[in-house]
């Protein structure tokens, strides 16, 4: 003998909930008299209520599955296109270099002065006058875009050091905000724009290409006769 | 008054057939079939007699608008029930945005159309009185799965074709609801 399962309900509420039958005679036929009535006033359905020469897009709104394929196939080639001129112009990964001026400040700065220049006084001779010379340097702003990069390195040439500083590897800190890779540092005014390079975990070279050569104050020979009295 | 008569001998499938051909006056076969059902089922669910006429009716006039897209190998009857539990969840939802008298209020109608059959005695009466007051007291989706398994007698893959949902929800929500109505019940089945 197969298992029954246990009622949910005891069998005298089963029996109520399938008798319970609220519809009087009277309405059902007013009921059903204006379900009739609204029916007879509606167009009637059809199978096809459009002809089938209309375009299976304007019939249904959905395209037939070898103009589902052509357009797909369509954007997936214009989709290619773009996101493969995107990798090839701007990529994500990217490095990117820049560099901007922020200001200018003045460092003292020894300068070998010419014999002639130095002033004889009764006591015998003395320092020379403007044998230290304040020199412009700048203040710039080195900033890399590396996403991909765990070490970088800012490299500068003889000619952007500082004095005593000729060919310095500054260890580049990220910010961690903006994920570039920063650091400020002054420089001669008269550095050049390839002086600088970051160095990008110890193997790629990415030169600074924003031009530092423009002068504060004028021509280096200039500010040295002004100064070279 | 033949033709009506050959009408509703004829099976649902056939007498959309009909419909579809042109025949509008088949469609009141249908409606006569499926009214009563239908209104019992929309009564349960909504807990208004008033409420339940409107859904019923729009529920034959959607039917008849679509009724194109109804195919022969399916029951009219899971169909049509469709159409009105999307009617009734609908009525449901706007009832629920705005501010109304509860179900157990409006379930009193049913009550009294119910209470008043000559061959009922008291008691019976009085269940049947404390068992809409329980039903409407159910949350709206194990109102419908009780009743749609226990008064239409629907089984659990009839009704997850109906509701959309699946088979052992359903099981879960007819669970609770039974364990709610007993609980509910319990003085007055014992008693």
């Amino acid at each position: 003998m197969a298992d029954t399962p246990t009622p949910l309900l005891p069998a005298e509420l089963q029996d109520l909930l399938r008798q319970l039958r609220p519809v009087d005679a009277a309405q059902r036929v007013r009921s059903m008299d204006a379900i009739m009535a609204a029916v007879h006033v509606m167009p009637a359905p059809r199978r096809w209520s459009l002809p089938p020469s209309i375009t299976r897009w304007r019939r249904r709104g959905v395209l037939a599955p070898a103009g589902a394929l052509a357009v797909g196939l369509l954007l997936t080639l214009w989709t290619g296109v773009t996101s493969l001129t995107d990798v090839l112009s701007r990529s994500s990964s990217a490095v990117l270099a820049k560099a901007e001026i922020i200001g200018d400040t003045v460092i003292p700065r020894l300068v070998p002065v010419a014999d002639e220049t130095r002033l004889v006084t009764a006591g015998g001779v003395r320092r020379a006058l403007h044998d230290t010379l304040y020199d412009t340097m700048r203040i710039v702003r080195f900033a890399l875009r590396a996403p991909e990069a765990t070490r970088v390195m800012l490299v500068e040439s003889a000619s952007a050091a500082l004095p005593g500083a000729q060919g310095t590897r500054f260890a580049v800190a990220r910010d961690l905000a903006s994920g570039l890779w920063e650091m400020r540092t002054v420089v001669s005014r008269h550095a050049v724009a390839d002086a600088f390079a970051f160095v990008v975990d110890d193997a790629q070279r990415v030169p600074v290409r924003t031009p530092l050569s423009e002068p504060a104050f004028g021509p280096r020979e200039q500010a040295l006769a002004d100064t070279s009295l | 008054m033949s033709g009506v008569i050959s009408i509703m001998t004829l099976s649902d499938a056939l007498i959309v057939r009909r419909v579809l051909g042109g025949d509008t006056e088949a469609f009141r076969a249908l409606v006569d079939r499926y009214h009563d059902d239908a209104v019992r089922y929309a009564t349960h669910l909504l807990g208004c007699h008033a409420e339940a006429e409107d859904a019923v009716q729009d529920t034959f006039l959607r039917a008849y608008r679509y009724l194109a897209s109804y195919q022969e190998q399916d029951k009219f009857r899971a169909w049509l029930w469709r159409i009105l539990v999307n009617r009734c969840r609908t009525r449901l939802g706007e009832r629920s945005r705005r501010p109304e008298p509860r179900d157990a209020a409006v379930i009193t109608q049913l009550v009294d159309a119910n209470a008043s059959a000559p061959d009922d005695d008291l008691d019976r009466t009085f269940l049947r009185e404390e068992l809409a007051q329980a039903l409407a007291s159910l949350p709206a989706d194990q109102r419908e799965a009780v009743v749609l398994h226990f008064t239409e007698g629907l089984s659990y893959p009839e009704m997850s074709a109906i509701t959309g949902t699946g088979v052992s929800a359903l099981k879960m929500r007819v669970h609770r609801a039974c364990d709610r109505l007993r609980t509910l019940l319990t003085d007055v089945i014992h008693g």
